[in-house]
C-alpha cells in the first residue's frame, strides 16, 4: 500500500520527479518537459513512468510555478482592491522611491491592479486599534454591486491599521463571501505587519494569483484522486517548509517562491548527510545565478523581500540572485570588457548553440577553452559548434587586443568574479566569513564555474550532489511543515506589557494550532519557534532575535551581539525597541532513509577520455571522467572534467577529488600536505 | 589595437575584475551604514554616501545614496591634509570629521567622517562617507527655514581628529554630540558612520591582498581611462554650440522676491563648459550652496543625459567645466548660510537638461515637480509630555518624455532613492493623523505624453503644542513641458483652522492647534510633445482612472 514517497517539482523548462521505492529501497529520477499549458499534465506524466496505481504513494510532495508564473508574465486574475477612504492611491504611489537615480525616464514598476479598479470605504482604525469610524456598510453594498458587475476574479482588502485591529477586514470578507463565490485576500491575515504599501503589495500579489493557483491545485487533485490518490498533496512553500493543498489555495502567496526554494532545502539536507553544518548553496542556469545559505544546518529566511520591484512582507527563504549565467554576454565599452548583465538566454542562446546567436557568450567561452564538449554537452543531446563560438569571441578579442583564448579565459574569469562578489554580498555584509562554508552547486551551468569560484574565495570545500540534476524535488522530500505568523507589538524592551506580550504569543500559538491541525498535526506534535524583532530606538532595520523564553535581558545582550557581528558596532547603553513579535509552528513529517551505495572502492578513479583544456592560459591535457563509472570511494587529482547527463564539472588544477558513499562529489582545495599523500 | 596598449596599463580582464570588485564593495558599506543608522534620513532616505580613495585621493569606488554626491568629499581629505601639514601627519586608526559647508559644499547637517588607511606600515588610501544628522544644533531644530549666516545653522566643524591611533578622543566627540538637540541619535549615526569607515578599511585591504596596491592603481587608471573615453564618445555627438535656458526660485525664505538662475552650455569638440555666470547673487537667506556641491549638481544632469546606468568613477567629468563666480548662489562664501543648498539645485539639474533637450530629445524629459517640498512637525505629544520632531519630504510629478507620461508621486531629483514615511508609522510616531494620501488630479502637464501627478497629503493635528514649518517651492517656475508639451500644476498648501483656509508655501514654526488641518498639495511634471498628438486611447485611459476629470 504504502509504497512510494514522492516529490515532483516544476521548472521553467522542465518537470524533475524524486521517487523513493520503500520496496526496492532505491530513489529513480525523471526529468520530462514542463507542459506550460497544463501544468498538472507534466506532472501525471511523469508520475505515471514508476507509479501505476497511485493509491501506493503514501506522501506526495510538489513545488509549483503556477503562482510565480501568473505573477511574472502579468497574467493574474482580474482583481479588486478595498482600501480606507483617502488612500486609494498609496498603491500606486508606493514608496515614491526612484531606485535609478539617474534615470530621468524612470518608470515604477506597473501595478497589478489599476486605479479604476481600487475602491475606497468609509471607515477607520488608528496606530492604537481603536475605530474612530465604523465600518460604512451601505458603502460596502455599493462596492460589493461594483464587484458583481464587473466579474472580478478575486478581491483584495487592506485597510489602515489592520495589522492592529483586523475587525473591519474581517466583517468586509464575512460580507462579501455571503453575496459572491470568489477568493477574498485580507491584509491581516496575508501580512499581519505595520507599513501600508508593503501589507497592501503583499496582499494584491496574493489575491492576484489565488484563482490561478486554486485552479491548477484542484486539476491536481482531481486529477490524481481519480487514479487512486486519496490523500493530502504537499505543496512546497517559499518559506522552505510544506503545507497541504488546501491550506496553500488559502495561502498562494506562500507557493510563490515554491520551484526556487527546493534547491536551497535540498541544501539542509546535505547538512545531515555530510555533517557539514554551513553551506552555501548556488544555481546557475542560462540567465541567472541564484546563491543562498544554510546556517547551522537551517535555511537562511528573510521576513521580507522585494519581486519585480513590489515588496512581500512574507518569511522566504533568501535567495540573492544575480544576472550571471551561461548565457550572459560579453562586450566592450570603451575598451573595457565586461559581462553580463545581458543574456542570450535560450533563444537565441550562445553563438555554439547555432541558433543565430552571434555574440560570444559564458558559454562559448567555456567551449573554447575545451571546458565543455561539443560532442557530448548535456549527454550528447545538444551538439555545439565551436568554429562559431571561436568567432564569436574573436569579435571581442579584436577589440580589446588579446588572443581568442585569453579573450575566452577573461570572459570565464570575469563572469566568476562577479559571482564571487555575490557570495560576498550575501555573506560578508552580514558579518559571516565564506570561507567558514561549503560550496555546494547545482543547476545546469552551476558545476562549471563552482569550484573557480570557490577559489577566489578562498573556500576549501565544494560539494556537487549525486542529484543535482534534481535537487530540488529531492530536497522537498525531506522538510516538514511550517507556518509562520506575526504581530506587531512596538515598545520599549524596559516597558513592556508581559500580559499583553504573552496574549499575542499566545494568540499565534493558537492559530498555528489550527493551521496544523487541518494539516493532521496534532497539538502535541507541533515544535513553536518564538521570536522577536529588536533594534535600537530611532532605527528603521530590525534584527530578528530568536527567544526561547520571555527574558528580555537575554533578548537584549543577544541583540547588541548580533547588531555587532553584523554592522560592526553596537550601543550597549541605547535604548532598545521591540517592533513585531513572531511564532513558527513546524509539524514534523516521516523521511525516508538516505541509500548508501554498496562496496567501498578505495581506488584512483577510471578516465573516460582525455582532452585539451586551458587553464590559467595554457593549453593542458586534461582527463575526462563520466558520473556513469564514478562509484564510492573513487578518488583523483585535478585539473579534471567531469561530465554527466545534467551538467559538466569543471575542476581547474590543485584539487583533490572522491566520490562518497551517496555519490556525491566532493573536491577539495589541496594543501601542500595533500599533495604529498596523492 | 596599439593605441589600447598605449593607453592601458593592466590587462582588460583584471580591470574589469577589480571594477567589479570597487562597485561591490562600495556598495556593501552603503548598505550597512544606512541599515545600522539612527536617522530616517540615513535610512529611508539614504541621505549618505560612501568612498574609498586611493593614497592620491583619487576615487576608487563610491557608493552614493543621492545622486547629488557626485564626487565632493576628496576636497575634505585634501583641506584636511593640508590643514594637519601633509599626508605624513596621518596615523593609523585615527579618524577626521567635519562638515564646513564652504569645503564640502552642502549644509553643515551633512558630516563627512573620514580615515587614512594603512597596509603594512605604509598609508594606502582613504574611506570616507557623508551622512546627513537630524540635528545639528542650528537654532530652530533639524534645520530653519529663515537663517541668515551660517552661525544660525548650527555647529560648524573643521577638519577635527576624533580618534588617533584608534583610541577616541572623548571630549571632542562630547563637544559635538553635546551640541544637538538628539544625542542619541547623533551618537549612533556617528558610530555607524565610524563603523563604515572600518568596513571601508577592511575591505580595501582585502583587495590589496588579493590584488596588490600596485595593481589596483594600474587598473584604476585604466578604469577611469574608460570613464573617460565614454564621456568623451557622448559628448563628441552633441553638435558644437551655445545652448542656454533659465528660469527663477520663488525666494530664499527671507526676502521674498525671484531667485534667477541661469545656465550656459557650451560644447566643443569632446568637451562640455557649464557656465554659471548671471544667477543670483549670493542670498541673505538660505538658498546658497558650495562651490563643491554645485559642481556634483552639474554632474548629475550631465549622467542623465549621457549615461544613466554605468557606475560613476574618477575618470568621469574630466571634460566638464563648471564656472560659477564667488559669492553667488552657486559659489557661496562666509557668511551665507546653505542650509537649503538643494533648492537651487533641483531647478539647476532640469535648466541643464531644458538646455540641452532640443540635441537630445530622446534623453530629456520635460521638468520634474522641482524641490523637496519639506514639512515639519515639532511639538510636545500630549500623549507621552515627550518632545518630537517629523521631517518629510515630499513627492510629485515628473516630466514626460519622448515615449512615456511622466511617473506621478516620485520624489524629487536629488533626493534619489527616498522613501516616504509609511502613514501607520508616522501615525504611530507622532501626535499627528493623515486624512489622505492620494494623486493630486489633473495636476500633470498635458501634451503628447502627460506630466506625472503631484500628491495630496492632509494632516490633522492632534496635540495642542505643535509647530508646522514649510519650504515649497516652484510656484514661479513651475515644471515646464517640451516641444509643445505644457507646465505642471504648481504646488499649493491650506492650513485650515476653524472656518479660516491660509495658503502659505514657506513658512518657518508657524503654530497650528489641535484640530486644525495641514492639507499639501505637489505640483505636476511637464508634459511632452503637442497636446493634440495624444492618443485617444491614453485620453481615455486617463479618464477611466480618474488621473483626469472631464473637467
Amino acid at each position: 500500500m504504502s509504497r512510494y514517497r514522492l516529490g515532483v517539482d516544476i521548472g521553467g523548462t522542465f518537470t524533475d520527479l524524486v521517487v523513493f521505492d520503500r520496496l526496492k529501497n532505491v530513489y529513480q529520477t525523471k526529468k520530462i518537459l514542463t507542459t506550460p499549458h497544463n501544468l498538472a499534465e507534466g506532472v501525471l506524466e511523469a508520475i505515471s513512468h514508476y507509479i501505476k496505481d497511485l493509491s501506493e504513494i503514501e506522501y506526495f510532495v510538489h513545488g509549483t510555478t503556477s503562482g510565480l508564473n501568473a505573477f511574472l508574465e502579468r497574467k493574474g486574475a482580474n482583481v479588486a482592491l478595498i482600501v480606507t477612504k483617502g488612500f486609494r492611491d498609496v498603491y500606486e504611489i508606493g514608496r515614491a522611491n526612484r531606485t535609478e537615480m539617474y534615470n530621468i525616464q524612470f518608470n515604477k514598476p506597473a501595478t497589478l491592479v489599476k486605479r479604476e479598479h481600487i475602491y475606497e470605504i468609509q471607515e477607520r482604525v488608528t496606530f492604537d486599534g481603536s475605530v474612530v469610524t465604523p465600518l460604512d456598510e451601505e458603502n460596502l453594498q455599493q462596492i460589493i454591486g461594483q464587484l458583481k458587475d464587473k466579474n472580478y476574479d478575486a478581491v483584495a482588502v487592506c485597510l489602515m491599521h489592520a495589522y492592529r485591529n483586523p475587525e473591519n477586514e474581517v466583517k468586509i470578507c464575512s460580507i462579501i463571501e455571503k453575496e459572491l463565490d470568489i477568493p477574498v485576500s485580507l491584509s491581516s491575515d496575508i501580512a499581519r505587519e505595520w507599513r501600508e504599501y508593503e501589507r497592501v503589495s503583499t496582499t494584491v500579489i496574493n489575491a492576484y494569483i489565488a484563482p490561478i493557483v486554486k485552479k491548477y491545485l484542484n486539476i491536481l487533485e482531481k486529477e490524481v484522486e481519480k487514479r487512486g490518490f486519496k490523500k493530502d498533496i504537499y505543496i512546497m512553500q517559499s518559506n522552505g517548509g510544506v503545507m497541504t493543498s488546501k491550506i496553500a489555495k488559502r495561502l498562494p502567496l506562500q507557493t510563490l517562491m515554491s520551484g526556487p526554494v527546493g534547491g536551497t532545502i535540498g541544501g539542509m539536507n546535505l547538512t545531515k548527510l555530510t555533517g557539514d553544518p554551513n553551506l552555501i548553496c548556488v544555481d546557475m542556469g542560462g540567465t541567472s545565478f541564484d546563491v543562498s545559505l544554510i546556517i547551522d544546518g537551517q535555511p537562511d529566511i528573510t521576513a521580507e523581500i522585494h519581486m519585480e520591484g513590489f515588496p512581500v512582507l512574507s518569511p522566504m527563504v533568501n535567495i540573492h540572485t544575480i544576472g550571471a549565467g551561461g548565457g550572459s554576454i560579453a562586450w566592450v565599452e570603451a575598451g573595457g570588457l565586461r559581462v553580463g548583465p545581458k543574456s542570450a538566454g535560450s533563444s537565441p542562446g550562445p553563438a555554439c548553440y547555432g541558433k543565430g546567436g552571434k555574440l560570444p557568450t559564458v558559454t562559448d567561452a567555456n567551449l573554447v577553452l575545451g571546458r565543455i564538449d561539443e560532442n557530448n554537452f548535456l549527454g550528447g543531446d545538444i551538439k555545439l559548434d565551436k568554429q562559431a563560438a571561436i568567432e564569436a569571441v574573436k569579435s571581442v578579442a579584436d577589440q580589446i587586443g588579446l588572443s581568442v583564448q585569453e579573450t575566452a579565459e577573461g570572459i570565464c574569469d570575469i563572469a566568476n568574479a562577479k559571482m564571487a562578489d555575490a557570495i560576498r554580498t550575501l555573506t560578508v555584509k552580514r558579518g559571516i566569513d565564506p570561507r567558514d562554508f561549503t560550496l555546494v552547486a547545482f543547476g545546469g551551468a552551476g558545476p562549471m564555474h563552482a569550484v573557480l569560484i570557490a577559489d577566489l574565495l578562498d573556500m576549501k570545500k565544494v560539494f556537487i550532489p549525486s542529484v543535482s540534476g534534481t535537487f530540488s524535488a529531492w530536497g522537498m522530500l525531506q522538510t516538514d511543515i511550517r507556518f509562520d505568523t506575526v504581530r506587531n507589538y512596538v515598545a520599549n524592551i524596559n516597558q513592556v506589557d508581559y500580559t499583553m506580550l504573552e496574549s499575542l504569543y499566545e494568540e499565534m500559538k493558537q492559530e498555528s494550532i489550527s493551521v496544523l491541525n487541518q494539516q493532521n498535526i496534532q497539538a502535541g506534535d507541533i515544535r513553536f519557534q518564538n521570536s522577536i524583532d529588536v533594534r535600537y530606538e530611532g532605527q528603521e532595520y530590525t534584527v530578528n532575535i530568536v527567544s526561547e523564553t520571555n527574558n528580555l535581558k537575554k533578548i537584549e545582550e543577544d541583540f547588541h551581539k548580533a547588531h555587532l557581528d553584523i554592522y560592526g558596532h553596537n550601543n550597549p547603553k541605547g535604548s532598545i525597541e521591540i517592533v513585531n513579535l513572531r511564532v513558527t509552528a513546524f509539524g514534523d513529517l516521516e523521511k525516508v532513509e538516505y541509500v548508501k551505495s554498496g562496496e567501498r572502492s578505495e581506488r584512483q578513479a577510471v578516465p573516460a577520455s582525455k582532452r585539451n583544456v586551458v587553464w590559467n592560459n595554457v593549453e593542458e591535457e586534461t582527463i575526462v571522467y563520466s558520473t556513469e563509472t564514478l562509484t564510492y570511494g573513487n578518488y583523483f587529482n585535478s585539473p579534471a572534467i567531469v561530465e554527466d547527463k545534467n551538467s559538466t564539472l569543471v575542476i581547474p588544477p590543485k584539487h583533490y577529488i572522491c566520490i562518497d558513499e551517496y555519490q556525491n562529489i566532493e573536491i577539495v582545495k589541496e594543501t601542500a600536505e595533500q599533495e604529498v599523500l596523492v | 589595437m596599439s593605441t589600447q596598449q598605449q593607453v592601458y596599463l593592466e590587462n582588460p580582464v583584471t580591470t574589469e575584475i577589480v571594477r567589479n570588485a570597487l562597485i561591490s564593495a562600495a556598495d556593501e558599506m552603503n548598505a550597512s551604514l544606512a541599515r545600522s543608522a539612527f536617522s530616517p534620513i540615513i535610512y529611508e532616505m539614504k541621505d549618505c554616501s560612501v568612498c574609498i580613495f586611493n593614497r592620491d585621493v583619487e576615487l576608487l569606488g563610491q557608493s552614493a545614496g543621492l545622486p547629488i554626491f557626485l564626487g565632493n568629499i576628496d576636497e575634505c581629505i585634501k583641506v584636511t591634509t593640508n590643514m594637519i601639514g601633509g599626508i605624513d601627519n596621518y596615523q593609523d586608526g585615527d579618524v577626521y570629521i567635519l562638515n564646513d559647508s564652504y569645503i564640502g559644499g552642502t549644509h553643515l547637517n551633512d558630516v563627512t567622517v573620514f580615515s587614512p588607511i594603512f597596509y603594512e606600515g605604509e598609508l594606502v588610501g582613504f574611506t570616507a562617507n557623508r551622512a546627513h544628522w537630524l540635528d545639528i544644533g542650528s537654532k530652530d531644530p533639524g534645520y530653519p527655514m529663515d537663517a541668515t549666516s551660517i552661525y544660525q545653522e548650527g555647529i560648524r566643524i573643521p577638519p577635527t581628529k576624533i580618534y588617533e591611533q584608534g583610541k577616541p578622543i572623548d571630549d571632542v566627540i562630547r563637544l559635538i554630540v553635546t551640541n544637538n538637540r538628539f544625542r542619541e541619535a547623533a551618537l549612533g549615526d556617528l558610530n555607524a558612520q565610524i563603523a563604515a569607515c572600518r568596513t571601508g578599511e577592511k575591505r580595501f585591504k582585502e583587495l590589496i591582498v588579493r590584488f596588490g596596491i600596485d595593481r589596483i592603481n594600474r587598473c584604476i587608471h585604466d578604469i577611469f581611462k574608460q570613464s573617460e573615453e565614454m564621456d568623451r564618445s557622448v559628448i563628441r555627438n552633441i553638435p558644437d554650440g551655445v545652448y542656454e535656458a533659465e528660469g527663477y526660485l520663488d525666494n530664499d525664505g527671507v526676502k521674498d522676491e525671484p531667485i534667477l538662475v541661469k545656465v550656459q552650455v557650451r560644447v566643443e569638440g569632446d568637451y562640455i563648459t557649464i557656465d554659471l555666470t548671471g544667477s543670483s547673487e549670493q542670498r541673505f537667506g538660505q538658498t546658497n550652496c558650495g562651490y563643491a556641491q554645485t559642481i556634483s549638481a552639474c554632474r548629475v544632469a550631465f549622467k542623465d543625459l549621457i549615461s544613466p546606468h554605468t557606475p560613476v568613477t574618477g575618470g568621469n567629468f574630466r571634460t566638464m567645466k563648471v564656472i560659477a563666480p564667488e559669492a553667488t548662489i552657486f559659489h557661496a562664501v562666509e557668511p551665507a548660510p546653505c542650509g537649503w543648498y538643494f533648492t537651487p539645485l533641483g531647478l539647476l539639474i532640469d535648466l541643464i537638461i531644458k538646455a540641452l533637450s532640443p540635441e537630445m530629445k530622446d534623453k530629456a524629459a520635460g521638468a520634474h515637480y522641482g524641490d523637496s517640498m519639506v514639512v515639519t512637525f515639532a511639538g510636545k505629544d500630549e500623549r507621552t509630555k515627550e518632545s518630537f520632531l517629523s521631517v518629510e519630504a515630499t513627492a510629485g510629478g515628473w516630466g514626460a518624455f519622448h515615449n512615456g507620461n511622466g511617473q506621478s508621486a516620485l520624489i524629487n531629483h536629488v533626493s534619489g532613492d527616498f522613501k516616504n514615511l509609511p502613514i501607520e508609522v508616522f501615525e504611530s510616531k507622532y501626535p499627528i493623523r493623515i486624512n489622505q494620501y492620494g494623486l493630486r488630479q489633473n495636476s500633470g502637464g498635458v501634451g503628447q505624453y502627460r506630466g506625472g501627478l503631484g500628491v495630496v497629503r492632509e494632516y490633522e493635528i492632534h496635540s495642542e503644542n505643535t509647530t508646522v514649518s514649510l519650504w515649497f517651492e516652484r510656484s514661479k517656475t513651475p515644471a515646464w513641458g517640451l516641444f509643445g508639451g505644457q507646465p505642471g500644476a504648481k504646488p499649493n498648501v491650506e492650513i485650515i483652522s476653524g472656518g479660516e483656509v491660509e495658503h502659505l508655501l514657506k513658512v518657518n514654526g508657524r503654530k497650528v492647534r489641535k484640530g486644525d488641518i495641514v492639507k499639501v498639495m505637489t505640483g505636476g511634471g511637464g508634459g511632452f510633445g503637442d497636446p493634440s498628438e495624444r492618443s485617444s486611447e491614453d485620453a481615455e485611459k486617463d479618464l477611466r482612472n480618474e488621473y483626469v476629470t472631464g473637467k
